[in-house]
């Protein structure tokens, strides 16, 4: 069948030009490490503070959060990874090969969203669980640990991979769009890092109505076991913002069909 | 073959192409020549899809470029030679463009085998000198065993043995009925390579015919004749309607004329001859002419070493 072959092609294509570059093992490398790290890091900090705590922060306490809480830096890595497989191809030129080779662009793009999705969320699961085993072995240090069987914990845990991968591939839209390096990571690290504590800031009735539907914070949703004041449910949240990812992928696929390159 | 029927290509007020009709025939190296800013490499995109033509239509082998199922098998494109990721190894460069349309892995060996890159196969590009990326992007090229080669400045950066390998290259390609089309700015090596002549300036068709013809219709060609008595036949070739300059060697160098209708006015006129020869002009002389009026860019003293335009008037 030819259309399956084009895309098996495309996937082949993708798969290559993403092993064969030290930027994919550097990008997945600061991910592991930043994502395992920081979680032991900022559970120490969160775990020796606990008891200077209000009660009320004390009640809501997310170990299972807390032990994820790297997962916020390793996504940036990881989004740079996503976003460097359009934007290199860009700056290089090969993007005029890549599409001369395979006219019709959508299979360029439904391709390396695959390579990328899946690549990512192996990277992203694993870093999830590593990090949750680090983090509640020093949570478990000031008795505050919870396993993988309490309510939601594993749920958050396997979310904490797929928020990335979502994430990732939101990425890989805003590359798609602006189709250069700096801009498209300027794009993500403004969606992801700048906007959610903005948004804290603003009056509860915009948060309840706006704020909350926001990418990284309805994404966020489903690395939590306690869901906060305000915020939508885990998978409510995650597939909110999958409709995010989907918008921007094809909102991305509308202008490469369209634009020269 | 490619055939471009009215094809056009606006950006905004800018007419990159300006309807363009013409076709490119297999068996022969047709040439692409052009000033910068001609249009050329724009006309290469739209022949490939990548960008799409305001009007008018381009084909190849029949069929609208996208409307192929395996392109690399139809055509074999060379746009610009750094167009590689400076990180990736030229083996796995070439492996994934051949993976884009199921190419087999052994046609990777057997094209880096071709231009001579197997030794540096596993080294990233990105110490590629401008010659060792030329030889990957016709490698490239070559991957499908195209029906159609297009290459742009394929010889940019090659050292003169390189540069010979491509002329060979190209002209057995079209023996075996492959349609050529290749641009260069070197005259001299297109006038080697070229069976034909596609020339455009400001995006139009000025020249399509066979080397030797735009060669001979340009009008560059020149009449050499030395006399001791230059003045008389100056004098006399000014009266036929005829134009003349003087070199400094004391020569005469007359324009748009033959050496019969020269030495039949000289004789007429009891003048006598020391040398009476035809200057064939060269393929640079013939797209000098041709594109006088269509080129963008210009050093400022090209016309005549000591008249800069705009400061005569001005001073």
């Amino acid at each position: 069948m030819i259309i399956g072959g084009l895309l098996r092609n495309a996937v082949a294509a993708e798969w290559t030009k993403l092993r064969s570059v030290r930027s994919t093992y550097w990008s997945v490398l600061i991910a592991v490490v930043l994502g395992i790290g920081l979680s032991a890091a900022i559970s120490a900090g969160v775990g020796s503070s606990f008891k200077d705590m209000s009660i009320a922060d004390q009640l809501t306490f997310d170990p299972a959060e807390i032990s994820l809480a790297g997962l916020h830096f390793a996504q940036l890595a990881l989004g740079v990874l996503a976003i460097l497989t359009v934007s290199a191809e860009y700056s290089s030129g090969t993007v005029r090969t890549t599409f001369s080779a395979i006219p019709r662009r959508g299979y360029v793009l439904a391709a390396k969203a695959l390579v990328i999705g899946l690549t990512v969320a192996v990277i992203g699961i694993g870093t999830a669980f590593g990090a949750f085993a680090i983090g509640q072995l020093v949570l478990g240090h000031y008795g505050l640990s919870v396993s993988l069987s309490h309510p939601g914990v594993t749920r958050a845990v396997i979310g904490g991979g797929l928020y990335i991968t979502a994430l990732a591939l939101f990425a890989l839209g805003l590359a798609v769009i602006i189709r250069h390096t700096a801009g498209a990571i300027t794009a993500l690290v403004g969606v992801v890092f700048i906007l959610p504590p903005v948004t804290f800031l603003l009056p509860d009735a915009w948060q309840r109505n706006f704020s909350r539907y926001l990418p990284a914070n309805a994404g966020n949703q489903i690395t939590t076991t306690i869901t906060e004041r305000n915020a939508l449910g885990p998978w409510t949240g995650y597939g909110v913002f999958l409709a995010w990812t989907v918008l921007f992928l094809g909102i991305g696929w509308y202008l490469l069909r369209t634009r020269d390159v | 073959m490619i055939e471009a029927t009215g094809l056009t290509k606006r950006y905004g007020d800018t007419v990159a192409v300006d309807d363009l009709t013409f076709s490119v025939q297999p068996g022969v190296v047709t040439g692409f020549l052009g000033p910068n800013g001609a249009g050329k490499s724009t006309t290469m995109r739209l022949i490939l899809g990548l960008d799409s033509p305001s009007s008018g239509r381009v084909t190849v082998n029949g069929r609208p470029y996208a409307a192929h199922e395996n392109p690399l098998i139809e055509v074999g494109a060379l746009l610009e030679a750094r167009a590689l990721h400076g990180g990736r190894s030229a083996y796995n460069h070439l492996l994934w463009v051949a993976q884009t349309n199921g190419l087999p892995r052994g046609r990777v060996d057997q094209v880096l085998e071709l231009v001579g890159l197997t030794q540096v196969a596993t080294k990233r590009s990105r110490g590629f000198s401008l010659g060792m990326g030329q030889r990957l992007g016709i490698a490239t090229a070559l991957l499908g065993d195209p029906k159609v080669l297009l290459l742009d400045e394929p010889v940019n950066g090659l050292d003169p043995e390189g540069i010979l390998w491509v002329r060979n290259l190209l002209k057995h390609f079209a023996s075996t009925g492959k349609t050529i089309l290749v641009s260069s700015h070197l005259m001299n090596e297109m006038a080697l390579t070229a069976d034909r002549l596609l020339v455009i300036g400001r995006g139009k068709l000025i020249a399509d015919a066979p080397t030797a013809e735009v060669i001979r219709q340009s009008g560059a060609s020149r009449v050499r004749v030395r006399t001791p008595q230059s003045g008389t036949l100056l004098t006399a070739l000014t009266a036929a309607g005829l134009t003349a300059e003087r070199g400094a060697d004391g020569t005469l160098s007359v324009s748009g004329s033959t050496t019969e209708q020269v030495g039949e006015l000289a004789a007429a006129n009891q003048v006598v001859l020391h040398e009476l020869s035809l200057q064939q002009a060269s393929l640079e002389d013939a797209f000098m002419e041709l594109t006088d009026d269509s080129v963008d860019f210009r050093a400022a003293t090209r016309q005549h070493p000591d008249t800069v335009p705009g400061w005569e008037h001005g001073r």
